[in-house]
């Protein structure tokens, strides 16, 4: 088990040096930081003296080791706009892209969840046909559609829920169900071919035929093993989701750290990215080692031998 | 339910539980709406050291919080601020008077140390992005309490004029304090004190009791940004904010026939013009290799001009929400001249002179502009390839992002390009981006195409070191007639309009310098 943890960290740090070095370089390769970061009025000299001062007159080898010395320390710089640690300027912002993300699963999975069972345990319905089509529909329209429609609804005509920021809950209810609404489709037709997979295996059928009711082999009987592929999805969302509400966060305004990361992109602030993604490749292994883990606590067939 | 989900959902909610305690519901003092104001920008303030960025958004958000030396007006001008009366005792030196009553927000009283140290700050602190503005001072001299003497290497007559980037900082303090504490709570002595913040989020702000001046209408501001330019729109719409800055074009008939808002727009102090290669006789970055550089014969430089059509720019793209420039420095900003007229748009002179300067069929070149800089960039250089091939000029855009687009062109690859200048005054402008190129006497830093022309430098650096208003506007009126009229070295072809949407309950005019001062903001009456 120990061993098996080990080897996933590995696998994480090895992750991260490679996206690290691929951002490295597409920064590097994409313009110059100072260009964006100067003020027009700026003189040749005061914008020689800023490169130096953020170590950017350096060969770009060395300002890679400088980076990498960095990561290794816990170091991640300084942001070249705020001056201030850029690791701090993403931690400030991962709680509300965490409530965000928890709520939008947790508004997907209230309503994926009996969704899926309803269409699984009624196939071929009026009432299954009419949610695998609200599913298709889900899952093609764009997000910021959603997030824009939400607001012009709710905001601008109704006027019962802010269209920006992050104080109290009602501002996350529009952005969360905009990030849900793809993820019930999913998890709508997740559960409900999971369901009928299950429904017709034979522990099933000798349940049935031993007379139990139908609420007790659907819930008790079907649902725990129909859950295991849920499991799996469910974890990979929150993790996709953790590091891909940009649209969602910037339509919405939410100082959300993926808004923040991409603002920092489009002005080449290295230091900002890179904080960014070491976070995302530290939630990324953690999620996945949750879900490999209760995975054996579900299933006692899986083992983690070495 | 499984016991694995129900504690799955039981994790879920306990932490968005607790994270919604951690971020959320700091109800907002004060929330009567009379006494509270949200303003919203497209992105926010980066830090709140007030000499760190010389950006709008960011110098906006932070006069707030920190008053300037003096104040730049709607004018072009400066109104007294901290400094109340400027004087030259001599060529090289300026006398400043100060406030006695100036307070800063931790309840300390304003020296005139505090002042002289200001100034010193943001010339000599490494991260400063204020410094060309004080760049020749020497020092300074406290006379008396509310006296100092400002010491300078060379004249510099429009040293006031320049105040008005200089923000005042509790010099005492951060010397006690340190730099970093004063980041984290940013102490000045502006109209509003700090309450908290986000970087690039938000800043909330309440009004000082001990401001020597008028107190502003609201008690509570709230500044956010809105990145999303529908969104800030449907704030303003539905009332949730009763500011936005940035309305684009297509949204001005919803701004003004909602019943609720308004919108308010004034041609501002950013020049947006095309810039001609003046140096290379062949081998331009954007022609052929080889190939004979156009743009060296005056004439074709004025056949440019000539035909481009900017109003219909104004009206097709803009909605009318620019302002046709008729030279390079706007109106209002000093050097600007109210006699001078633009370059009759007119296709047949231009094909004349084209034709006279050896291109009767016209030619090919590459036309560099960004994409994500001013307002509406990329279609505004797309419409220049449309105008300009009327007159034969075959021209491939190129629009691309800021960050790629300005080493590109510093480094001289181009053979025009398009680009905006905020103005200060006509003498900046003309030793940032006319003045022959030399970076190590810090002229021409922005003269990427090598225009040159000595004679105009000449005079212009005798207006620079002149004290006397009227003969020194005399002189820029000369040199810009030199250079925008015969030499025609740019082609300037309009002034960005700041224009901000506003409640029905706001009564505010937009200010030409695009900063935007919730100070400044009344209660309609």
């Amino acid at each position: 088990m120990a061993w098996f943890v080990l080897k996933r960290v590995l696998q994480a740090a090895f992750s991260v040096w490679v996206v690290v070095t691929l951002v490295f370089v597409l920064i590097h390769a994409s313009g110059d930081p100072i260009a964006v970061l100067a003020p027009e009025q700026m003189s040749a000299q005061d914008r020689a003296a800023l490169r130096q001062e953020l170590g950017l007159d350096e060969p770009l080898i060395v300002q890679y080791g400088t980076y990498l010395a960095g990561i290794a320390k816990g170091d991640l710089g300084i942001s070249y706009y705020s001056g201030q640690p850029a690791m701090r300027l993403i931690l400030d912002r991962v709680p509300v892209t965490l409530e965000l993300v928890a709520l939008a699963v947790l508004i997907a999975l209230i309503f994926g969840l009996p969704f899926g069972i309803l269409s699984a345990i009624r196939p071929g319905t009026p009432a299954d046909r009419l949610l695998r089509a609200v599913s298709t529909l889900g899952s093609s329209v764009p997000t910021f559609f959603v997030g824009i429609l939400l607001i012009f609804a709710f905001s601008v005509e109704l006027n019962v829920l802010p269209a920006s920021g992050a104080g109290d809950l009602s501002h996350f209810i529009m952005p969360a169900f905009t990030l849900a609404f793809f993820r019930i489709a999913l998890f709508t037709r997740l559960v409900r071919s999971s369901m009928l997979d299950t429904l017709s295996e034979n522990y099933v059928r000798t349940a049935r035929a031993q007379g139990m009711s139908e609420v007790t082999v659907i819930f008790k009987h079907a649902l725990r093993t129909a859950l295991l592929p849920l499991i799996t999805v469910f974890g990979l969302q929150f993790a996709q989701l953790f590091a891909g509400a940009v649209i969602t966060e910037t339509i919405f305004a939410m100082p959300g750290m993926n808004r923040l990361a991409l603002t920092s992109l489009y002005r080449l602030d290295f230091p900002v990215v890179l904080s960014y993604i070491v976070v995302v490749a530290v939630m990324f292994s953690v999620v996945n080692l949750i879900v490999d883990l209760l995975y054996g606590v579900i299933d006692p067939r899986v083992s983690y031998g070495a | 339910m499984s016991l694995v989900l129900k504690r799955g959902l039981a994790t879920i909610i306990a932490v968005g539980a607790s994270v919604a305690v951690l971020t959320g519901a700091q109800a907002a003092p004060g929330d009567s709406p009379n006494e509270r104001l949200i303003v919203a920008w497209q992105g926010g303030a980066t830090t709140l050291d007030p000499i760190m960025r010389s950006e709008t958004t960011t110098y906006s958000w932070q006069r707030h919080i920190f008053d300037l030396l003096t104040m730049p007006n709607r004018k072009g001008g400066v109104d007294p601020r901290i400094v109340t009366a400027w004087k030259n005792i001599d060529p090289k030196t300026w006398r400043l008077t100060l406030r006695s009553d100036v307070k800063f927000h931790d309840g300390s009283q304003m020296t005139a140390d505090d002042v002289g140290k200001s100034i010193m700050d943001a010339k000599q602190n490494p991260k400063s992005q204020v410094k060309n503005f004080v760049v020749n001072v020497t020092g300074y001299k406290v006379v008396d309490p509310t006296t100092i003497d400002v010491s300078f290497s060379t004249p510099d007559p429009i040293f006031p004029r320049h105040l008005d980037s200089i923000p005042l900082m509790p010099e005492a303090l951060i010397a006690k304090e340190g730099r970093e504490a004063f980041d984290k709570h940013p102490i000045g002595s502006g109209p509003y004190q700090f309450e908290s913040w986000l970087a690039e989020d938000h800043l909330d702000i309440k009004t000082w009791d001990g401001f020597w001046g008028k107190k502003p209408d609201f008690k509570y501001v709230h500044l956010e940004s809105i990145p999303n330019d529908a969104t800030r729109l449907a704030a303003l719409l539905s009332g949730q904010v009763q500011a936005v800055e940035k309305v684009g074009p297509s949204d001005f008939d919803r701004v003004k026939n909602s019943g609720k808002t308004h919108l308010t727009m004034v041609p501002g102090f950013r020049t947006i013009f095309l810039a001609l290669d003046a140096w290379r006789p062949t081998g331009s970055a954007g022609m052929q290799p080889n190939e004979k550089n156009p743009f060296m014969d005056p004439r074709v430089r004025k056949a440019v001009s000539q035909a481009i059509n900017v109003d219909l720019i104004r009206q097709k793209i803009f909605n009318g929400a620019i302002t046709t420039a008729t030279q390079f420095i706007p109106p209002n900003i000093e050097g600007h001249d109210a006699s001078v007229k633009r370059f009759p748009y007119d296709v047949k002179a231009a094909k004349k002179l084209l034709a006279d300067a050896g291109y009767p069929n016209g030619f090919t070149v590459r036309l560099d502009a960004t994409n994500d800089r001013y307002f509406e960039d990329a279609l505004v250089a797309q419409a220049l390839g449309g105008v300009l091939k009327q007159v034969g000029i075959k021209v491939q855009v190129n629009a691309i992002p800021k960050a790629v687009f300005f080493p590109k062109v510093n480094k001289g690859d181009f053979t025009i390009y398009m680009a905006g200048w905020g103005n200060i005054d006509g003498i900046s402008t003309y030793e940032a981006i006319y003045h022959c190129r030399d970076l190590k006497k810090g002229f021409g830093h922005v003269n990427r195409e090598h225009f040159c022309n000595a004679k105009a430098d000449a005079m212009l650096e005798k207006a620079a070191e002149t004290f006397d208003d009227a003969a020194r506007v005399k002189l820029e009126h000369q040199v810009y007639d030199t250079v925008d009229r015969q030499d025609i070295a740019y082609v300037p072809l309009y002034y960005e309009n700041v224009i901000a949407g506003l409640s029905n309950a706001i009564q505010y005019e937009s200010r030409p310098d695009e900063m935007i001062l919730a100070w400044q903001m009344h209660k309609a009456k």
